[in-house]
C-alpha cells in the first residue's frame, strides 16, 4: 500500500515534471521562434554565395521535399532570395548563385518544402 | 525405583510407574471411562460442521496395544500366555499428526499465499507495464499534436519621413498622416502584426486563424462618467487586435476524382484572402513596402467560399493555369454585411509555356469582380437620381508578367466601375469635410474646402464612375549581393468620365531591399503621389452634371484649386517573418 502510494506520488511527480518539461519546451519553442532570426544573424560569407556548398554533386530537387527551410540552408548554404508568400504564409526560396546548381523551393505554412525544381 | 521382577528382565515396560500403581489406576478409571462414554452417548449430536471442524482440528486418532495378565494385572508390551490385549488410545501421535498436518496445511496455505502474492506481483507488473506503455502513447499524442499545429508570425514596421504631406490614399495599411501644411511630419508605423495559427488535424483539412494588429481610429467623443465627470476617449491610436483570417481549408476535394491535373486544388470556407490581392503581392514580392493597386480599393480579405489551385499537365506536372473563384460578402472582414446580394470574384492565370514553379516564366492573369455597395436592401431600393454607394461595382485587371529566378517584370491594366470612392481616395488623409467634419479654417476657405469635398463625392461616388489604371512593376536582384531593386509605377484615373479629373494621380515607388537572412528583410524607398494635372478651377456647371451640390453659401461659378498637393515620403521598412 505504501509502495503503491509512493509509486503514485512518483508517478504524479513524474507527470508534473513532464508537464513542466513540456511547458519549458513550449516556452523554448516560442522563444526560439521569436529569436529565430536573431539566431541566424550571422552575415552571409561571402555575399550571396553559399556558406555550405552542396556535397556530393547535384542533389535532385525531389530530395528536398518535406525538409524544413533551415535544413535546406544547411545543405545548400544561404539562398539568393527568400520571399514570404502572403497567399500561403510559406516562402519562395531561390538559389541562383553563379556556378552553382539553381533551385527554386516553395515552403508551405508548416515551413517544410512542398515543391522543388531546378538542380541544373 | 524398585527393581523389576526377575521374569520380566529384558522386556519393555511402561517406564514411568510401577505396574501395581498402573493397574490400580486403570481399575480405578474404568467407571469413570464408562460414565464418560455414557455421557457422550446422551449428548446432543453435534452438527456435521462441528464434527468436521473437530475432526479436522484433532486429526486422525491412533491406538496403543499392550497386553495384560488379568490375574496379576501386569501389563506387557508383547503377547504371551494368559495375556489379553489392552488397547489404549494414544493421544500424542494423533496430535503430532494433526500438528504435522496443520503444518503441512499451513505450508500449503503459505505456498498458495506465496503463489497468490507472486501472481499479484505479476499482475502489478502488468499494470505498471500498461501504465508505462500508456505514457509513451500520451507522449506520442503530444508529439503528434505538435506536428498538427504550427505558429508563425509576420511583422512589418517602418519609419516614414514626409517631405511633403498632401491628401491621398495610403501607401500601406495602418498609416495616416496630416494633410497639406505639415511637411516634415515623420513617424514610426506598425503596418502588420500577424500571428498565424494553423491546425492540421488530418492531411485533408487545415484550419487557419490569424489575429491582426491594427491602429484603432474611431469616434473621438468622450464618455460621461457620473453626473459631473467624463472620461477621455481611449480608442484613437491604440493598437488593437482583430481576426484577419479565419477559415477552414479542404486540401483534397479533387484528389479521388482521378484528375491528376487538379489533385492539389482546394476549397476554402471562411474569412479568407480574395483571389487577386495576395496573389499579386506574391508576384510583386514587396508588399511590406507598398500596396498593390486594387488593394487600395478592394480589401484583401472577405468572408465567403472559394475553390482554387493550380492546373498541371504532363509528366513534369508543369503548371499551365492557376485559378481562384469565390463568392463572398459585399462587406469585407472589417465591416458588417448589409446586402441581400453577394460579390463574385475570379482570377485565372495562364502560363502558356508551363511554369515549373509559382510565377515561373511568362504568364497572363485576368481578374474580375462583380459586387454591390454594402447597403441594406431597404435603403438601396430608395429612388435616387444617382445610385452612389448603392451601385453595382466591377473591377477588372489584366496582368502580363514574366518572372525569372532573379528578376520579374509585370504590366497591369485595370478597369473599374464605381470602384473608387472618396474613402479610397483619402484613405490616408483627406479634407475634413469629406468625413463630415468642419475644418478649423477661416470661413471662406472652409467653404471652398466644403465645395472641394462635395466635388470629390460627385466625381467619385455618383454610381456611374469608371476607373482606369496602368501599372508597371518589377524587381531585379543584383548578382552576388543581398540587394534587390524594386519599383512600382502607376497611373490612376479615378473617373475617366471626367474630362480633366483633378483626382488623377501617379504613384511612383522606387527602392532597394536588403535581405539579411531568410527571416529578415529591410528596404529603403521613396514613395510619391503626384496629382499630375496643372492647377485649375473646376466649373460648377460641369460639376453638377455629376450630381455636385454646392455647399450652403457657396455661390462661386467654379471650385478653386481642385488639384491637391503631392505627397512625398521616404521610408525605411523592415519585414520579419517566421
Amino acid at each position: 500500500m505504501g509502495n503503491h502510494n509512493l509509486s503514485h506520488v512518483q508517478s504524479a511527480s513524474s507527470r508534473l515534471s513532464k508537464r513542466l518539461g513540456l511547458g519549458r519546451a513550449t516556452l523554448g519553442v516560442i522563444l526560439g521562434a521569436s529569436l529565430a532570426g536573431c539566431g541566424t544573424l550571422v552575415p552571409w560569407t561571402p555575399l550571396g554565395q553559399p556558406t555550405a556548398p552542396p556535397q556530393g554533386g547535384v542533389i535532385a530537387p525531389s530530395a528536398f521535399i518535406g525538409m524544413k527551410m533551415k535544413d535546406v540552408i544547411a545543405k545548400l548554404g544561404q539562398p539568393t532570395s527568400v520571399q514570404p508568400l502572403q497567399e500561403t504564409t510559406g516562402n519562395l526560396m531561390i538559389y541562383a548563385h553563379e556556378g552553382e546548381p539553381h533551385y527554386v523551393f516553395e515552403t508551405g505554412s508548416r515551413g517544410d518544402v512542398v515543391s522543388a525544381t531546378g538542380g541544373d | 525405583m524398585p527393581a523389576p521382577p526377575a521374569g520380566l528382565k529384558g522386556q519393555h515396560m511402561i517406564p514411568t510407574r510401577p505396574k501395581s500403581d498402573l493397574s490400580f489406576k486403570l481399575i480405578e478409571l474404568l467407571p469413570v471411562i464408562w460414565i464418560l462414554a455414557l455421557a457422550l452417548l446422551v449428548q446432543p449430536r453435534p452438527l456435521f460442521a462441528q464434527i468436521a471442524a473437530s475432526s479436522a482440528a484433532a486429526g486422525s486418532t491412533g491406538s496403543l496395544t499392550l497386553w495384560t495378565d488379568p490375574r496379576t494385572s501386569q501389563v506387557f508390551t508383547r503377547p504371551g500366555p494368559g495375556r489379553v490385549p489392552l488397547n489404549l488410545g494414544v493421544i500424542a501421535a494423533p496430535v503430532q499428526h494433526s500438528l504435522e498436518n496443520q503444518i503441512q496445511k499451513q505450508q500449503v496455505a503459505t505456498t498458495k499465499l506465496t503463489q497468490q502474492v507472486t501472481q499479484q506481483q505479476v499482475q502489478t507488473d502488468a499494470v505498471v507495464h500498461q501504465v508505462n506503455t500508456m505514457r509513451p502513447a500520451w507522449q506520442n499524442y503530444v508529439d503528434s499534436f505538435q506536428n498538427k499545429v504550427s505558429i508563425g508570425g509576420q511583422f512589418w514596421f517602418a519609419y516614414q519621413y514626409f517631405t511633403h504631406t498632401g491628401w491621398g490614399p495610403q501607401y500601406l495599411t495602418q498609416e495616416n498622416w496630416p494633410g497639406p501644411g505639415n511637411n516634415g511630419f515623420n513617424s514610426f508605423f506598425m503596418h502588420r502584426g500577424y500571428i498565424n495559427l494553423f491546425f492540421y488535424p488530418t492531411k485533408d483539412w487545415t484550419l487557419r486563424l490569424t489575429p491582426n494588429i491594427y491602429t484603432m481610429i474611431g469616434n473621438t467623443s468622450a464618455q460621461a462618467y457620473g453626473r459631473s465627470s467624463a472620461m477621455p476617449n481611449a480608442n484613437v491610436g491604440n493598437l488593437g487586435y482583430r481576426i484577419k483570417y479565419g477559415y477552414v481549408q479542404w486540401n483534397t476535394p479533387f484528389l479521388n476524382l482521378g484528375m491528376d491535373s487538379i489533385k492539389n486544388d482546394k476549397i476554402i470556407v471562411g474569412v479568407q484572402p480574395q483571389p487577386i490581392t495576395a496573389w499579386e503581392e506574391d508576384l510583386y514580392g514587396y508588399r511590406f513596402v507598398n500596396l498593390t493597386t486594387w488593394n487600395m480599393s478592394l480589401s484583401s480579405t472577405f468572408p465567403g467560399i472559394s475553390v482554387q489551385g493550380p492546373i498541371t499537365f504532363g509528366p513534369e506536372h508543369l503548371q499551365y493555369a492557376d485559378y481562384n473563384v469565390g463568392v463572398f460578402d459585399n462587406a469585407s472582414f472589417h465591416a458588417i454585411e448589409a446586402t441581400d446580394t453577394k460579390d463574385v470574384m475570379a482570377r485565372l492565370s495562364i502560363y502558356p509555356f508551363g511554369a515549373k514553379w509559382r510565377f515561373d516564366g511568362l504568364g497572363f492573369t485576368s481578374f474580375y469582380d462583380f459586387g454591390y455597395g454594402n447597403t441594406t436592401p431597404d435603403a438601396a431600393d430608395l429612388p435616387t437620381a444617382l445610385k452612389g454607394p448603392n451601385a453595382e461595382i466591377e473591377r477588372f485587371a489584366e496582368i502580363v508578367h514574366y518572372t525569372a529566378e532573379t528578376w520579374g517584370i509585370a504590366f497591369e491594366y485595370d478597369w473599374g466601375r464605381n470602384a473608387w470612392s472618396p474613402g479610397n481616395m483619402f484613405s490616408a488623409s483627406g479634407p475634413a469635410a469629406v468625413f463630415g467634419l468642419t475644418p478649423n479654417l477661416p470661413a471662406p476657405l472652409a467653404l471652398n474646402y466644403a465645395a472641394y469635398s462635395n466635388l470629390a463625392n460627385a466625381l467619385l461616388n455618383n454610381g456611374r464612375s469608371y476607373q482606369q489604371g496602368f501599372n508597371f512593376f518589377g524587381h531585379y536582384h543584383i548578382p552576388n549581393s543581398r540587394v534587390t531593386l524594386f519599383g512600382w509605377l502607376e497611373q490612376w484615373n479615378p473617373n475617366t468620365s471626367v474630362n480633366t479629373n483633378p483626382f488623377d494621380f501617379y504613384r511612383v515607388i522606387l527602392g532597394a531591399a536588403y535581405q539579411w537572412n531568410e527571416y529578415l528583410r529591410f528596404a529603403i524607398d521613396t514613395q510619391n503621389t503626384l496629382f499630375f494635372h496643372n492647377q485649375y478651377n473646376f466649373p460648377v456647371s460641369y460639376a453638377k452634371s455629376f450630381g455636385f451640390t454646392p455647399p450652403t453659401g457657396f455661390t462661386s461659378g467654379s471650385i478653386p484649386n481642385v488639384v491637391t498637393r503631392d505627397t512625398h515620403v521616404f521610408m525605411l521598412n523592415v519585414e520579419y517573418v517566421f
